[in-house]
């Protein structure tokens, strides 16, 4: 399988992410009151932000590995960048529900222009998505 | 043609039709029918009377002439449902038969478990619809059943209504079959049930040089299908022979013509779901065109959807694994009835062949006869055989070569006229250019002048569409020609070049389901909506959470069985990504808008820039 450019963009855009995720990771677990044990209340506020901290420094994780394994043409690796799209997106509009943290629109815009890229026939093609082609009706049974 | 050459005919290629295990209605001839039924009439907001109580019907009495006023509905009344007596001993004497294993149906894979749960929700409401549309009676099939046993054993024959039809040098025989009754809904989970059903098939004929008929094509009816798509070319492998009898597998309980055995999934399309189908066609048309999907085989994108949520699937299942009737089939047909000339039954009777249910889709109404369609309006078949098919544009082989080459003729006559009418015009423009160029700087030729500029811009513009046209024809007479020879090769072009959406049956591949996953497919919607009342009555406070989790973990037990976690991943993100950009510009409208008058001026200025410098 040729890498075509599209594929060779497109991995490198995943690892800016993993970059871009990271950042906010680190912004959510600096805002951690560490001495949240004191007050019952400081517990609560606090503890999400852990929590958020957490979860894009797992989804930072996954878009990194998933950015090699864009780099190396494995064949899961569109669905898992989809998937990673989806967690995204997910957490992002559970965050603009509750706080609107500044963050939440760059991170929906890029994910976005992701999906879009990810669905672009280059990419799709160069993964053997045909199979999500046909289910989504895009090519006819011969 | 005399009526014995028409029988003759009708019998050379007259079909095997190949059943499916567990078929209980077979092609009669409508004589005992129409004796054993009543004819009603139904005018508009009346309630039906009976105009022929049964007995007394005959044929002759079926085509008398009637004319009741507007919206008036005839129909013929086969059967009365079964009194709970009737319906429990005839239950008790099919159950004490001993049935033969190979003649029972056996559903298999169901066609919920083949669809997703919009699809399935949207059919749970058109079975609850049933309750509120008109529908034939529940045990009717039982008392049809019993009916058409009863007329079998006076006279054990099947067969068919033949007509032959000379048409634009095409002799086409139409293969007529009257059932009286389709009991697709109760007897094999389709869409609907009705007394009487009319299906035909058509064999279309050529004549070769010594008169012989040659067959050319098949046309057989069939649902959800219309025009080209109807036809198989006679050397198409799809179209099964027997000698020169095409086989026909016709759908369990529809009675609808198949050329391969299979199960086929049929998509019924409720009339008021109309505007959503053509929505959801559209926005995945759309979505493809935008991202180019459809370029890497070389199909163009193109508007008809494979799948849309918003139509209710129905398995027809046509597996020829039961009885056949027909040339080396388990039964032989009866000799033919003829329709030429049309009997009065079939021409002066525009009413429906059974029960009018006043089921306002209409599937659970009977149909009328061969001529008519349930309006009463003559159908496309019955006048028009050779545009039914898409036929009427395709000339019979022996005479293709010939059209080619008299097209070829007149072609080049009208390039011939062309060439001279150029020369001709082209003529005149210099002349014309020549005298504009000596009026020029003459002030008191500007009148004449500017007269001359006119003529010659409008003869311009003429001799340019002229020349085109010239060219064109030039082009499509070198096509003609290499029509012409492939012709003489014998070469007839592609099998299945007419055809944009052929009949295929439903694949299995990838959808080997567990016993437990039919039974998720079967159980499914009914627990989601127990569920919903559960949440309502004992977690109130947890509605939309509760709502949300239950959906998510329905949907995704149900993408795994069906190997479909891909789809619902894809699916999932990408509405996730409409919700955000719906967010996006709800909350940054007009920056969105300075944005975007910004970058498209940029790109102006850029794009101006580069043509100062290049």
């Amino acid at each position: 399988m040729q890498r075509s450019r599209t594929v060779t963009v497109f991995a490198w855009l995943l690892l800016f992410q993993a970059l871009g995720l990271s950042i906010i990771s680190a912004l959510n677990f600096s805002s951690i009151n560490f001495e949240w044990q004191i007050t019952h209340q400081d517990f609560y506020m606090d503890l999400p932000s852990g929590l958020r901290g957490w979860a894009f420094a797992t989804l930072s994780l996954l878009a990194l590995l998933t950015g090699v394994r864009f780099f190396r043409l494995r064949e899961s690796a569109w669905l898992h960048a989809m998937l990673i799209q989806g967690l995204n997106l997910s957490l992002a509009i559970g965050l603009y529900l509750q706080q609107k943290p500044f963050y939440v629109y760059p991170l929906m815009v890029y994910c976005i222009f992701m999906v879009l890229y990810l669905n672009y026939s280059d990419v799709l093609n160069t993964f053997g998505s045909e199979e999500a082609l046909k289910e989504w009706g895009g090519i006819d049974e011969p | 043609m005399s009526p014995d050459t028409d029988v003759a005919l009708l019998r050379r290629f007259e079909p095997v039709i190949r059943y499916t295990r567990g078929e209980q209605f077979f092609p009669i001839d409508v004589k005992p029918y129409v004796e054993s039924s009543s004819l009603w009439m139904h005018p508009p907001n009346q309630e039906p009377a009976c105009r022929v109580p049964e007995g007394e019907l005959t044929l002759e009495k079926l085509g008398q002439y009637r004319c009741d006023g507007f919206g008036t509905v005839y129909y013929l009344k086969f059967i009365e449902p079964l009194n709970i007596t009737e319906l429990a001993s005839y239950r008790f004497q099919q159950g004490l038969k001993k049935k033969d294993p190979n003649t029972i149906f056996r559903a298999g894979r169901g066609r919920l478990a083949r669809v997703g749960y919009t699809s399935r929700f949207i059919d749970a409401l058109f079975s609850l619809s049933l309750l509120a549309r008109g529908r034939v009676p529940g045990d009717t099939t039982a008392a049809a059943a019993m009916a058409f046993h009863r007329i079998l054993e006076e006279n054990e024959e099947f067969c068919y209504y033949g007509r032959v039809v000379e048409l634009n040098e095409w002799t086409i025989l139409q293969y007529w079959f009257f059932y009286p009754f389709n009991n697709w809904r109760s007897g094999f989970y389709g869409a609907n049930d009705h007394e009487a059903d009319w299906e035909m098939i058509c064999v279309y004929l050529s004549r070769d040089k010594a008169g012989e008929f040659i067959p050319e094509w098949a046309a057989f009816a069939s649902h959800d299908f219309s025009g080209d798509d109807l036809r198989r070319r006679w050397d198409d492998p799809e179209l099964e022979k027997l000698g020169d009898h095409p086989v026909v597998y016709a759908g369990a309980g529809s009675h609808a013509s198949y050329y391969s055995p299979g199960e086929y999934l049929t998509e019924l399309e409720l009339p008021f779901m109309s505007p959503l189908v053509r929505l959801m066609d559209g926005l995945q048309s759309q979505w493809r065109k935008f991202l180019r999907q459809a370029q890497g085989n070389g199909t163009p994108a193109n508007n008809s959807s494979a799948f849309n949520i918003f139509k209710i699937p129905f398995v027809d299942y046509a597996r020829g694994d039961g009885f056949s009737i027909g040339p080396g089939g388990d039964r032989e047909w009866g000799c033919p009835r003829l329709l030429n000339p049309p009997p009065a039954w079939a021409v002066q009777y525009r009413g429906l062949w059974g029960l009018y249910a006043r089921d306002p889709i209409a599937g659970e109404n009977a149909p009328a006869g061969p001529v008519y369609n349930r309006e009463g309006e003559v159908r496309r078949s019955w006048y028009d055989p050779l545009g039914w098919s898409g036929l009427d544009k395709v000339p019979p082989r022996e005479l293709a070569y010939e059209v080619v080459e008299q097209r070829c003729i007149e072609i080049k006559k009208n390039r011939d006229r062309l060439a001279v009418t150029i020369s001709e015009k082209s003529k005149s423009l210099t002349n014309l250019w020549i005298e504009a160029a000596a009026m020029q700087a003459q002030p008191h030729m500007a009148n004449q002048h500017a007269t001359h500029q006119k003529e010659i811009d409008h003869l311009s513009a003429e001799l340019r569409n002229l020349r085109s046209q010239y060219a064109a024809d030039g082009s499509l007479l070198e096509s003609l020609s290499n029509y012409a020879n492939q012709l003489s090769r014998g070469d007839w072009g592609p099998l299945r070049a007419h055809i944009r959406r052929a009949h295929h049956p439903a694949s299995d591949t990838g959808l080997r389901l567990s016993r437990f996953a039919e039974t998720w497919a079967a159980i499914s919607i009914g627990l989601m909506m127990l569920g919903f009342v559960g949440i309502i009555m004992f977690a109130q406070q947890y509605l939309i959470f509760g709502l949300i989790s239950m959906l998510s973990i329905l949907v995704f037990i149900e993408a795994g069985f069906r190997r479909q976690l891909t789809r619902l991943i894809s699916g999932f993100t990408i509405a996730l990504s409409i919700v955000s950009a719906i967010i996006l510009v709800f909350e940054f409208f007009w920056q969105i808008v300075v944005a975007g008058v910004i970058l498209a001026g940029g790109y102006i200025i850029w794009e101006n820039i580069k043509e100062l410098y290049t």
